[in-house]
C-alpha cells in the first residue's frame, strides 16, 4: 500500500463500474477490490462513493442488482451490467479515448505556445 | 463467518422498508469481506474489524445517502406500479363494457341524459344569474325607480327634476345618471340602401364613467355635449351596430350618419358585451336635448345609481326615501303618493319570477339527476349480480376487497365520465337550441354557454354520478360471503331477496321523485291553461300589426302625423285580402304604456293622494270594431273628432264603473292632466274590457282612449283585419308606405296572434322544461322497475315453476307478480306524494289560478305513474306466467 493512490473523478466512477461490470456479475466489495488489482492498487474506491454510485446507476437502470450468495455463502447483493449500461459505457468509452489523446497530445508536445 | 458487533451499527428498524435493510445487509457484507481480506493478510481479528471500520469512514453517513436514493426509486416503482393497475383496471373495464354493449349503451346513455340535462339548465343560471355583469364592481350598481304603491306601481320611470333633485340631495351614490326608452331612429343610408329603424336612446353623459365601461373604439360624450343646446349631434354605436353597417372598420369614428334626417357623428365604438340596462338601444345621444321634458309630473327617465364604497343598499332607500318626501311636501300636486324603489342590478334585470323559475329547473333537474343514478346504480347492480361468480373467483384467485373495491369503482367513474361527455354534447345542443327557440323570454341569453364553469361543473356531476353508481354496488359486493356465490348454482335463491332490497329500495325512490316532477309538471300545465282561458277583450285572430314610428323633424306638427296614418291607411284599405285598417297608439300586451290623471267636472278637487288615474291610448276610428272589442254604450270616434272640433273621449267599462259607480259615465266631462285649467273633453262612448297590460292581474287598470287625432301621435301600430293569411299582407302595406314616404321604415311587423303567444311563452316554456324532465323521470322510473321485476322474475324462475307444477293458475301467477309491483309503486306514490305536498311550494310564484297541493295535478300525476309502472311491469309479469314447469324442474 506504498502506491500513492488517485482520486477518481464522479463521472469517471461509473464508467469504472461499468467497465467491471461489463465482465460479469459481481457485488460491491468485489468492484471495489477488481479495480484494486487492476490499477496495482494505484485506485482506491472508497466505499462511500461505490455504493451511492451502485444505487444511482441502479436508479438509472444502467445496472440492475440481484441477491446471490456470496463466495463465503453469505448472502450478497449482485449488481450487472444492462443494455443501457452497455450503451453508456460505449459512449463513456469513445469520449474518455479522445480526452485521453487530446491530453496527452498537450502532454507530448515538443513546442512552446507561440 | 460472522464478525460480531457489527450488527449493532446497522440497526435494523423492525417493519421499514426492506430496501433499508437490504441497504445495510449490502454495507454488512462488505464489512466484513474487508476484515477477512486484512485477516488474511496477517492482522488479529480484533485489529482487523477496527481497521475495516477505520477505512469505511461513516457507515451510517454512507447509509442514509444511500436510502435517499433507494426512496426516489421506490417512488418511482410505486408510482409506475400503481399506474399500470390503474391501466390495467381501466383496460378490464373497456373490456367488460364491450362484451356487455347492452348495458354500456344504456347505462352510459342514462348518465348522459342526467348530466346533460343538469349542465343544459346549470348553464342558463351560470349566464343569466351567476355571471357578473359586464361593469366595473357590478355589485355596487343599482337601478332606481319612482314608485307609487298605492296604485300598484312600483317600477316607474323619473322625471328630469326628480332626477337633478336625487342627485343634488344625497350622499349614498357616487353617481346617478339617465336614460330614456329606446326610441326609432330612422337611418337613411347615402347609397341608396332601404331606409332602417335603428332604437337608439339618449343617454347623460355620466352613464357610461358610471359603469366604468371604456369604448373600443373613439371616446364617450364629454359632459359639455351633455347641456341643452350643445352643438353638433354625436353619437355613440353599439359593437352589433359598428360590425353591421361598418364591417367592423376603425374608419368608423367620424363618419356621419344620416338618423331622423340630421346627421350625426359618430364619436366612439362600445364593446360587445356592454349593454344599457333595461334598454336594448343600439345607437346613444347624449340626454342634454330632453329640455323639453322638464314638467315635474313627466316621468320617462331611467336611472341608473353606483353605490359609494360601504352604503348598502339598503341605506340608498332610505335616503332616497327621505329626499322624496321632501318632495312630496314641496311639490304635492305631482309628487305625492310617490316613493323611491332602489334594485340591486341582478335583481332587476332578471326579475323574481324568473329567478325563482331558474331555481325551480335547478332543483327539478337535481332530481332527475337523482333518479338517473338511482336508474343505472340498478342496472350496475344487477350486471353485477350477473357476474357474481366472476367477482367471486377474483376473489377466491387472492383480489382482495379493496382491490375489487377498486375495480367496480373503476367502473363507476368510467361510466361516469363517458357520461359526461355525452351530457356536454346534449347540454351544447341544449344551448343551441335554447338560442333558436326563445330569445325573449331568457335576459341576458347571449351570456349562456358552455365556459369554464359550466364544464367544471359538468365534470364534477360526472365524477360524483361516477363514484355513486361505483358506490352502491361497492357496498353489496363486499357484503355477501364470496363463498355463497360460489355455491349458489347461478340460479339460487340464497342472497337473491336480499340482494333485490337495494334494488327495490332504488326503485322506490325514482318512483317518489317521478311523482315530484309530475305533479310539478301538472301544476304548470294548469297554469298555462288558466293562463290561456284568461278573457283577452279583443279577437287576436287574422289580425296584422305593422309598427311605425315617424321622425319629429318631418311630423313633428300633429296634424301631418294624423294626415299621414290617415292616408296610409286609406290607401292600406284598397288593398286586396284587407278587410279593415286601423291605427293604435299601442297595442294590447306588449308592455307599452302610458298613464294620465284626471278630474271629473263638478266633483271637488280630490286629495292629491287618490288623484284618478287612467292608461290612455290613441286610436283611429274603426279600432274598436276591427280589434271586436264591443262598444257598450255611445258612439265610435268619427274622421271629425280632433282637437279643433269639440274634445271627446272613450272609456273602458272598468273605468266607468271605478270612476262613476253611481252614475251614468257617458256625457260626463273630465279635465286630463291638468287639473284646474285643462280644456274639458266628453266621455262618447264605453268599450268592453281589454287585457291590455297583462293577463295575470286578477283587475283591470282602468283605460281611456283619444282620437289620434287630438293627440297627433307619431308612433302608431297599423292594424288590419284579413281573410286571409295575415302576414302575408306585410308587404303590400310596405310599398304603399314607400308611395307615401319613400324615407319612412316599418320597425316591427307580426300578426296579434304572435303577440298574444309571446305572453304565453314564458309559462309555456316552464310547462315544455319542467314536463320534459317529468317525462324522462317517468320513462326512467317505468325502466328502472321493468328491470327489477324482470330480475325478480328470472331469480324465482323455479319457484313459479314449482307453483305452477302445483297446478297454480297462470293468471294467479301474472296477478301475483303485477301485486309485486304494484306494491313498490303505491309505496313510491305514497312518498313522492308526501314531498310534492312540501316542495310544490315553492312553485308558488310560476303559478296562476292553481294553488300547490292542487289534488287534480297530484291525482294526475299518480294516475299516469300508475299507468306507466303497470306497463313497465307487465312483461315480466307475462312471462312469469309462461314459465314451462317441466322444464323448470328437469332442469335441477
Amino acid at each position: 500500500m506504498a502506491v500513492p493512490q488517485l482520486d477518481v473523478l464522479q463521472g469517471t466512477l461509473e464508467f469504472l463500474i461499468l467497465k467491471t461490470l461489463s465482465w460479469g456479475p459481481m457485488h460491491g466489495f468485489a468492484i471495489g477490490r477488481w479495480i484494486r488489482k487492476q490499477t496495482d492498487d494505484a485506485l482506491e474506491i472508497e466505499e462511500g462513493a461505490l455504493y451511492p454510485a451502485l444505487h444511482r446507476m441502479e436508479r438509472r437502470d444502467w445496472i440492475e442488482a440481484e441477491w446471490g450468495v456470496s463466495e463465503n455463502n453469505r448472502r450478497a447483493k449482485y449488481y450487472q451490467i444492462t443494455r443501457l449500461g452497455r450503451d453508456q459505457l460505449r459512449r463513456e468509452e469513445t469520449s474518455w479515448t479522445r480526452y485521453v489523446a487530446a491530453v496527452s497530445k498537450i502532454m507530448a508536445a515538443a513546442k512552446a505556445p507561440a | 463467518m460472522a464478525i460480531p458487533g457489527l450488527r449493532r451499527i446497522f440497526r435494523l428498524a423492525a417493519g421499514r422498508s426492506t430496501a433499508r435493510a437490504d441497504a445495510a445487509e449490502e454495507l454488512r457484507l462488505h464489512l466484513e469481506l474487508r476484515a477477512e481480506e486484512l485477516i488474511a493478510e496477517g492482522m488479529a481479528p480484533e485489529a482487523a474489524r477496527a481497521e475495516a471500520l477505520r477505512r469505511f469512514g461513516d457507515p451510517a453517513a454512507i447509509q442514509r445517502s444511500l436510502h435517499k436514493i433507494d426512496r426516489g426509486a421506490e417512488y418511482a416503482t410505486r408510482r409506475a406500479e400503481r399506474l399500470d393497475s390503474l391501466l390495467g383496471d381501466l383496460r378490464q373495464t373497456l373490456r367488460g363494457l364491450r362484451r356487455n354493449p347492452g348495458f354500456a349503451v344504456g347505462t352510459v346513455l342514462t348518465l348522459g341524459l342526467g348530466i346533460g340535462l343538469n349542465t343544459g339548465i346549470f348553464s342558463v343560471y351560470d349566464g343569466v344569474i351567476l355571471r357578473p355583469f359586464p361593469f366595473a364592481e357590478p355589485d355596487r350598481v343599482v337601478r332606481v325607480w319612482s314608485n307609487k304603491l298605492d296604485r300598484g306601481m312600483r317600477f316607474f320611470s323619473v322625471s328630469l327634476p326628480d332626477f337633478n333633485d336625487w342627485k343634488a340631495a344625497n350622499r349614498s351614490f357616487a353617481g346617478l345618471a339617465a336614460y330614456e326608452r329606446q326610441q326609432n331612429w330612422t337611418l337613411t343610408g347615402g347609397d341608396g340602401a332601404d331606409p332602417e329603424q335603428i332604437e337608439g336612446a339618449r343617454v347623460s353623459a355620466a352613464v357610461f364613467a358610471l359603469l366604468g365601461a371604456t369604448p373600443v373604439l373613439g371616446r364617450t360624450f364629454f359632459a359639455q355635449e351633455d347641456l341643452p343646446g350643445a352643438p353638433g349631434r354625436p353619437v355613440i354605436l353599439s359593437y352589433g351596430f359598428w360590425q353591421r353597417h361598418f364591417g367592423a372598420s376603425h374608419e368608423a369614428v367620424g363618419s356621419v350618419l344620416t338618423l331622423n334626417g340630421e346627421p350625426a357623428t359618430v364619436i366612439g365604438v362600445m364593446p360587445r358585451r356592454f349593454i344599457l340596462p333595461g334598454n336594448p338601444a343600439e345607437l346613444w345621444f347624449p340626454l342634454g336635448a330632453a329640455v323639453d321634458n322638464q314638467a315635474r309630473g313627466r316621468r320617462f327617465l331611467r336611472v341608473l345609481g353606483r353605490l359609494r364604497p360601504g352604503v348598502s343598499l339598503d341605506d340608498a332607500r332610505q335616503e332616497l326615501g327621505l329626499v322624496s318626501r321632501r318632495l312630496e311636501a314641496q311639490y304635492p300636486e305631482t309628487n305625492s303618493g310617490w316613493s323611491v324603489t332602489v334594485l340591486g342590478l341582478t335583481d332587476a334585470m332578471i326579475g323574481e319570477r324568473f329567478h325563482s323559475a331558474v331555481r325551480v329547473l335547478l332543483g327539478a333537474v337535481g332530481l332527475v339527476l337523482l333518479i338517473v343514478c338511482a336508474n343505472v346504480a340498478t342496472m350496475v347492480l344487477g350486471r353485477n349480480v350477473a357476474r357474481s361468480r366472476e367477482l367471486a373467483v377474483r376473489a377466491a384467485l387472492g383480489a382482495g376487497k379493496a382491490r375489487l373495491g377498486r375495480l367496480l369503482l373503476t367502473e363507476g367513474i368510467v361510466l361516469g365520465v363517458i357520461g359526461g361527455g355525452i351530457g356536454v354534447a346534449l347540454a351544447f345542443g341544449m344551448v343551441r337550441l335554447l338560442r333558436v327557440l326563445d330569445p325573449q323570454t331568457l335576459p341576458r341569453l347571449n351570456e349562456v354557454g358552455l365556459n369554464g364553469t359550466v364544464l367544471g361543473v359538468a365534470a364534477l356531476l360526472a365524477l360524483g354520478c361516477g363514484i355513486a353508481v361505483g358506490l352502491v354496488p361497492l357496498a353489496r359486493a363486499t357484503r355477501p360471503a364470496l363463498t355463497d356465490a360460489l355455491r349458489e348454482s347461478g340460479r339460487g335463491v340464497a342472497g337473491g331477496r336480499r340482494r333485490q332490497r337495494t334494488q327495490r329500495m332504488l326503485v322506490v325512490a325514482q318512483m317518489s321523485l317521478a311523482i315530484l316532477l309530475l305533479s310539478g309538471a301538472g301544476l304548470l300545465i294548469r297554469s298555462l291553461l288558466q293562463l290561456q282561458a284568461v278573457e283577452l277583450g279583443f279577437d287576436p285572430n287574422q289580425v296584422l300589426a305593422v309598427d311605425l314610428t315617424l321622425p319629429a323633424a318631418k311630423y313633428g306638427d300633429r296634424t301631418l302625423a294624423t294626415d299621414f296614418y290617415e292616408r296610409l291607411l286609406e290607401r292600406v284599405r284598397s288593398l286586396p285580402g284587407v278587410a279593415e285598417a286601423a291605427a293604435a297608439s299601442s297595442i294590447p300586451l306588449t308592455g307599452n304604456n302610458a298613464v294620465t290623471v284626471f278630474a271629473i267636472e263638478g266633483r271637488p278637487a280630490p286629495d292629491p293622494k287618490s288623484v284618478p288615474d287612467v292608461d290612455v291610448r290613441s286610436v283611429t276610428p274603426g279600432y274598436f270594431h276591427l280589434m271586436a272589442i264591443p262598444l257598450l254604450r255611445g258612439r265610435d270616434f268619427t274622421q271629425r273628432d280632433d282637437s279643433a272640433a269639440a274634445p271627446v273621449v272613450i272609456i273602458s267599462a272598468t273605468t266607468a264603473r271605478k270612476y262613476w259607480p253611481e252614475q251614468d259615465a257617458l256625457g260626463q266631462r273630465i279635465r286630463i292632466g291638468n287639473l284646474v285649467q285643462g280644456p274639458l273633453v266628453e266621455v262618447v262612448g264605453i268599450v268592453g274590457d281589454v287585457r291590455h297590460l297583462n293577463l295575470e292581474s286578477p283587475e283591470h287598470r282602468p283605460l281611456l282612449y283619444y282620437p289620434l287625432r287630438a293627440t297627433g301621435d307619431r308612433s302608431m301600430s297599423v292594424l288590419v283585419r284579413t281573410a286571409g293569411d295575415p302576414a302575408a299582407l306585410s308587404a303590400g302595406i310596405r310599398k304603399e308606405l314607400r308611395a307615401l314616404d319613400p324615407l319612412q321604415p316599418v320597425a316591427l311587423s307580426r300578426t296579434l296572434e304572435e303577440v298574444v303567444d309571446a305572453v304565453y311563452a314564458p309559462q309555456r316554456f316552464n310547462v315544455v322544461v319542467l314536463g320534459s324532465f317529468a317525462l324522462a323521470a317517468l320513462l326512467l322510473a317505468a325502466i328502472g322497475l321493468y328491470g327489477v321485476m324482470a330480475y325478480a322474475v328470472r331469480q324465482r324462475t323455479r319457484e313459479l315453476g314449482v307453483r305452477l307444477a302445483l297446478g297454480a293458475d297462470r293468471g294467479a301467477v301474472v296477478r301475483m307478480i303485477l301485486g309485486e309491483a304494484l306494491g313498490l309503486v303505491a309505496v313510491g306514490i305514497g312518498l313522492g306524494l308526501g314531498g310534492a305536498l312540501v316542495l310544490d311550494r315553492t312553485l308558488t310564484a310560476l303559478l296562476f289560478g292553481v294553488k300547490p297541493g292542487d289534488p287534480l295535478a297530484l291525482v294526475l300525476a299518480s294516475v299516469l305513474l300508475l299507468s306507466v309502472a303497470l306497463l313497465g311491469s307487465y312483461a315480466p309479469a307475462r312471462r312469469a306466467a309462461r314459465v314451462d314447469p317441466m322444464e323448470t324442474l328437469r332442469a335441477e
